[in-house]
């Protein structure tokens, strides 16, 4: 590749300027929640295994579910989800919902990140028409480059084939700017947000 | 004057005067200034983040080739192919190969303006493959018959009763769906189309080099579902893409947003670092990153035009130019339009078939001024314009013109002895055709210059 003469930095006084946004956040959970909602997500605080099964089952009924997929052996074995009348009884296709967990949540987006190293894997968490999340408290960070450490860490080198960054449902403005939810990804998001004391954390503090 | 020159002049004059067209370009523009002022509030400081941008791209692109070869090593040891195009039918071979030795029948892509330049879809179509938009606008453009309008928004010229009445004559449904509906409709029909493809063909925002990955930004999950669901994923892209290391995401994806559609982030932004591993539910078995050249060499071969390299394709400029405002983006008969696509067409095409477009541009610099990553377009197209005239691209008639006038001006003597009446008649004669024929010239005062201020009574 061709390339002639060398040009000089364009902006030489900001080579060493560090990008990054500001956290003047105390609370990441309130940051999130915030934000989250603002793309049309709904976070539901579970204090407790029972308190997160009930908001699901409470969840399920209202909106009339009867098939919900979750892939997550630890979330089925752990979680009791087995209690639930409508999980695991139908096809991908067929499903009104699914589960899965996270990657991390990162705060100052609204965003969950999820991976192909997950036991939902690529497919299911955009397949889905509407996508249900079990976060804990642990698994927040400021912004997007802590949750790219984070997963780095994690999988020490080795990443997953895939590393999504979902901000809220699939939304489309294509027709007249006009603002429309669930075009091929979910239409619904719901994150049920778990407290620390009731979860073990996942990860060392990389903060 | 050149082909696409005439056709560019008589599709603008046909465009400006198009009320309709007019209405509904500058309603859909509004939107996405107004959504663009909102969503840069996230920057404390924008123009020093542009610069950081820009230093970073400056970066990757003077080491252009240290980091693609890099890419290259860390993405075959993820297990994915790279394949190196260097020009139109190199690409299109080499997708035809993929899709040969896994008898494809059906491929689903998501928006990729590189497919555009290539001409993908018709080459395909050619070889009885089908291939189908899958996201929403490009879905529409591609029911109508029509390329995309513009890089981000390809339909956005469409009024909603322009799109139902197309899914009407083209699908069969009612004639006066709601964009929720038409939106539903189309869903479903995708919905089928991403489980029976063989290959998902997707775009590509940014090369990563350190980790051998590549990152995909976009709004509805069409292209998470392109890329996850057939067996075989092809992504494609030009050879700028390139970003060092995965963490500049952290600035770009932000910095795309905002100038792409005014959102702090977009709904889903994607790494994909090759086919499924071992151990994981999903994912294709294959996966390929076709990197295309296509003259962009040339514009790394200019130090004066390098800069171009560092577009990351948001449409900011296109959105704010006041000339894109008022001629839209199929009169620019390109493939990429607006100030960014007058700079680089000459390049990456026969300059003589496009310097024109570099000439309609009132350099009032607001695609400099709005570019994420501070390229000097409007410096560019100076650029260009100085390239065409010293390449001799510039009608004779013109040269011809030039050569008169700097005689003239050159001799006092001789600008004065004519009178105004035959001053005008002159320049009307010499620049009438590019001066335009709806602008009116202005008239010579009877006076000359030297009448004129001899009598000026404070002049003694
Ligand atoms: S030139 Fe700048 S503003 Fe225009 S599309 Fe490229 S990055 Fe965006």
């Amino acid at each position: 590749m061709a390339l002639g003469k060398s040009t000089g930095a364009p902006f030489p006084d900001h080579l060493q300027t560090p990008f990054s946004f500001q956290n003047n956040a105390h609370d990441l959970r309130a940051l999130f929640t915030k934000e989250f909602t603002a793309l049309d997500g709904q976070v539901f605080l579970c204090r407790g295994k029972p308190e997160l099964i009930e908001n699901i089952a409470k969840l399920a009924a209202e909106k009339n579910w009867t098939n919900i997929i979750c892939k997550t052996p630890a979330l089925v074995n752990d979680m009791q989800f087995h209690l639930l009348p409508s999980v695991n009884n139908s096809t991908d296709e067929e499903a009104e919902a699914g589960i899965t967990d996270c990657e991390c949540l990162v705060a100052r987006t609204g965003t969950v990140v999820l991976s192909a190293a997950q036991a939902s894997g690529r497919l299911l968490p955009v397949y889905s028409p509407v996508h249900l999340i079990i976060a804990s408290v642990d698994d927040l960070v400021f912004d997007i480059g802590d949750a790219l450490k984070r997963v780095e860490n994690k999988y020490s080198g080795q990443l997953p084939s895939a590393i999504f960054f979902a901000s809220g449902p699939s939304r489309t403005a294509d027709i007249e700017k006009r603002l429309v939810l669930g075009v091929h990804g979910p239409k619904e998001v719901y994150l049920f947000l778990m407290d620390n004391d009731l979860k073990q954390p996942k990860y060392p503090d990389t903060l | 004057m050149k082909r696409k020159q005439t056709e560019f002049l008589l599709a603008s004059g046909r465009k400006v005067f198009d009320l309709d067209h007019r209405k509904k370009l500058n309603f859909a523009l509004k939107q996405a200034d107004a959504a663009y002022k909102k969503g840069k509030q996230q920057f404390s400081d924008l123009e020093t983040t542009k610069k950081i941008a820009k230093n970073i791209k400056w970066q990757a692109i003077e080491n252009l080739h240290t980091y693609l070869e890099a890419f290259e090593t860390n993405f075959n040891r993820n297990g994915g192919r790279v394949i190196w195009a260097e020009d139109t039918q190199q690409a299109l071979d080499a997708i035809l190969n993929v899709c040969r030795k896994n008898e494809a029948k059906s491929i689903v892509k998501s928006k990729s303006i590189v497919t555009e330049e290539i001409h993908l879809n018709q080459f395909l179509t050619k070889h009885h493959i089908e291939i189908l938009e899958t996201d929403l606008g490009e879905y529409i453009q591609q029911l109508d018959g029509e390329a995309p309008y513009h890089i981000v928004a390809p339909s956005l010229h469409k009024s909603k009763e322009d799109v139902a009445q197309l899914f009407h004559e083209k699908l069969n449904v009612p004639p006066d769906l709601s964009p929720e509906e038409l939106t539903l409709v189309a869903r479903n029909i995708l919905r089928k189309k991403y489980a029976a493809a063989e290959i998902g063909i997707t775009g590509i925002n940014f090369i990563l080099a350190d980790i051998g990955g590549i990152a995909i930004t976009e709004n509805e999950g069409n292209a998470w579902l392109s890329a996850s669901a057939p067996k075989i994923h092809i992504a494609i892209t030009g050879i700028e893409k390139i970003l060092p290391s995965v963490h500049d995401l952290n600035l770009f994806w932000p910095l795309l947003a905002t100038h792409g559609s005014g959102q702090r982030t977009t709904v889903y932004n994607s790494i994909y670092t090759g086919p499924k591993k071992q151990d994981e539910t999903d994912g294709p078995e294959e996966m390929y990153v076709i990197l295309l050249d296509n003259r962009r060499s040339h514009l790394l071969a200019d130090p004066a035009a390098r800069e171009s390299l560092y577009c990351i394709r948001c449409g900011a400029c296109l959105n704010v130019c006041p000339v894109y405002k008022n001629i839209g983006g199929h009169t620019y008969g390109t493939t990429y339009s607006g100030p960014i696509g007058a700079v680089i067409s000459p390049y990456l095409n026969d300059a003589a078939e496009y310097q024109h477009l570099s000439f309609a541009s009132s350099l009032c610099g607001a695609c400099t001024e709005v570019c994420p990553v501070h390229i000097n377009l409007h410096n560019l197209l100076l650029n260009n314009r100085r390239n065409a005239v010293e390449q001799n691209l510039i009608s004779a008639s013109e040269q011809i013109g030039w050569k008169i006038w700097k005689k003239i001006n050159q001799h006092r003597l001789l600008m004065n002895w004519p009178g105004g009446a035959t001053k005008t008649f002159l320049v009307g004669k010499l620049f009438r055709q590019h001066w335009g024929i709806r602008r009116i010239l202005p008239e010579f005062t009877h006076k000359t210059f030297n009448q004129f201020t001899k009598n000026k009574p404070d002049s003694k």
